[in-house]
């Protein structure tokens, strides 16, 4: 059968290659794209030419098919813009080296720039799953995993605990979105930001504590037994 | 006048509802088009290029971008297209892809151990038109129907069905007069 003796031929299969996506090279790639960091002008191609191309590709009947003509024009101008100010965003936040970590990394989640000779994760989802904050500073080159714990109102944002390697750390609250919040007083309003060293490569987990949600049963790391959160911590000044 | 609270909230909601949906696609396909690219250039790093910009063009066009296993051939057209601009040259070196391509320059070994058989059957796709060998490749490597290649190729399916049966064709003609003692090569 011509088919299988093809499949043969092929120098890897999918399976091969299954689990890529979530290395630290496919997650740097991803930032990197997220950041715009590839629609950079490159030496061969114009920027327009390209997205033209690309245009050009779309699969027809995939796309709403009466938008094209909008859709193109859009994306020419875009591409212009692209073209003009181009060079300009290739910056700081390249990977180093080409092989080694990338300088800053965002997705739905968490960011993470470097600020003053910090590393600075802003944690944009409390409630994600904390592989994903590891996977975050993995693509920076640091081997730092963060935990989120839920605790009482007055206590968001504290670090809890601090597992291997005690290095430099520090946190606080800053408000989502730039609104004038005291944070303290509504600690749900207000993202937790984590600054660490850039230097070092030690693995530590650090625990802070998070919001915790309506009912959610809260960390009192010093107090004895946890104890359930007023049905309304994750909303409202705690205290 | 400076937008309100709220509009802010709206625009970085719309924001992060893209930057997930990406996120997801990324997570979905990324091995399947570095898969792609991989069993079509002849280096790590072309193909690791081909897979930075498919998915930078993905990220850029992220509302076009149809869900489902359509998300995947639509994915595969724009690599496609992607493959045919690096092949005339047009595509850029991306730094960071460099990371990807050394994940793998492995595949890049040449086979030690292929059969007389196997080797039979890789001189007959060598000589088929590079049509015929992307509509072939299409179904096996990618484990395509008629459908899906239609879509892909961008024609019909009963056009698909009609070039995936030629090509077939062709490739037992090309293998029954290479070898005719290899069984692969009889009809």
């Amino acid at each position: 059968m011509t088919d299988n003796d093809v499949d043969r031929l092929a120098r890897v299969r999918d399976d091969d290659l299954a689990g890529t996506h979530a290395g630290p090279a496919a997650a740097a790639l991803r930032t990197a794209i997220i950041a715009g960091e590839l629609t950079a002008a490159g030496p061969r191609t114009p920027a327009w030419r390209r997205a033209a191309d690309a245009w050009r590709g779309e699969p027809k009947g995939l796309a709403a098919q009466g938008k094209r003509g909008v859709t193109r024009r859009l994306a020419l101008a875009a591409a212009v813009v692209v073209a003009v100010t181009g060079t300009a965003v290739l910056g700081p936040s390249l990977v180093e080296d080409g092989t080694g970590p990338a300088t800053s990394y965002a997705d739905s989640t968490i960011e993470i720039t470097r600020e003053n000779g910090d590393l600075v994760a802003r944690i944009k989802d409390p409630l994600a799953d904390r592989q994903r904050y590891a996977d975050a500073f993995k693509a920076v080159g640091k081997n730092v995993e963060i935990v989120l714990v839920p605790v009482p109102p007055a206590m968001v944002g504290d670090l809890i605990n601090t597992q291997g390697h005690s290095g430099r750390v520090s946190s606080d609250l800053e408000p989502i979105d730039g609104n004038p919040v005291d944070c303290r007083s509504v600690p749900a309003a207000c993202m937790l930001v984590i600054r660490v060293p850039i230097d070092g490569d030690a693995s530590v987990t650090y625990t802070f504590g998070r919001p915790a949600r309506p009912g959610e049963t809260v960390a009192v790391p010093d107090d004895g037994p946890a104890r359930d959160a007023p049905p309304d911590a994750h909303s409202t000044a705690g205290g | 006048m400076s937008p309100t609270i709220e509009e802010r909230k709206r625009v970085a909601a719309v924001a992060d509802g893209r930057t997930a949906r990406f996120e997801a696609l990324y997570a979905a396909t990324f091995d399947r088009i570095l898969g792609y690219a991989v069993r079509r250039c002849d280096s790590a790093e072309d193909a690791a290029d081909v897979v930075a910009e498919t998915f930078a063009i993905a990220w850029r066009r992220i509302d076009a971008v149809p869900s489902g296993e359509a998300a995947r051939l639509w994915l595969y057209v724009v690599a496609r297209n992607v493959l045919a601009n690096h092949r005339r040259g047009q595509v850029r070196r991306h730094t960071l892809a460099r990371a990807v391509a050394d994940q793998v320059r492995g595949r890049y070994a040449p086979a030690a151990d292929e059969s007389v058989e196997a080797q039979a059957v890789r001189t007959a796709f060598d000589r088929m038109s590079e049509e015929d060998r992307e509509v072939l490749a299409l179904v096996a490597w990618e484990g395509l129907d008629a459908g899906g290649v239609a879509t892909v190729l961008g024609c019909s399916r009963n056009a698909a069905r009609i070039r995936i049966h030629r090509a077939r064709r062709r490739l037992r003609h090309h293998l029954a007069a290479d070898s005719p003692a290899i069984p692969g090569g009889a009809r």
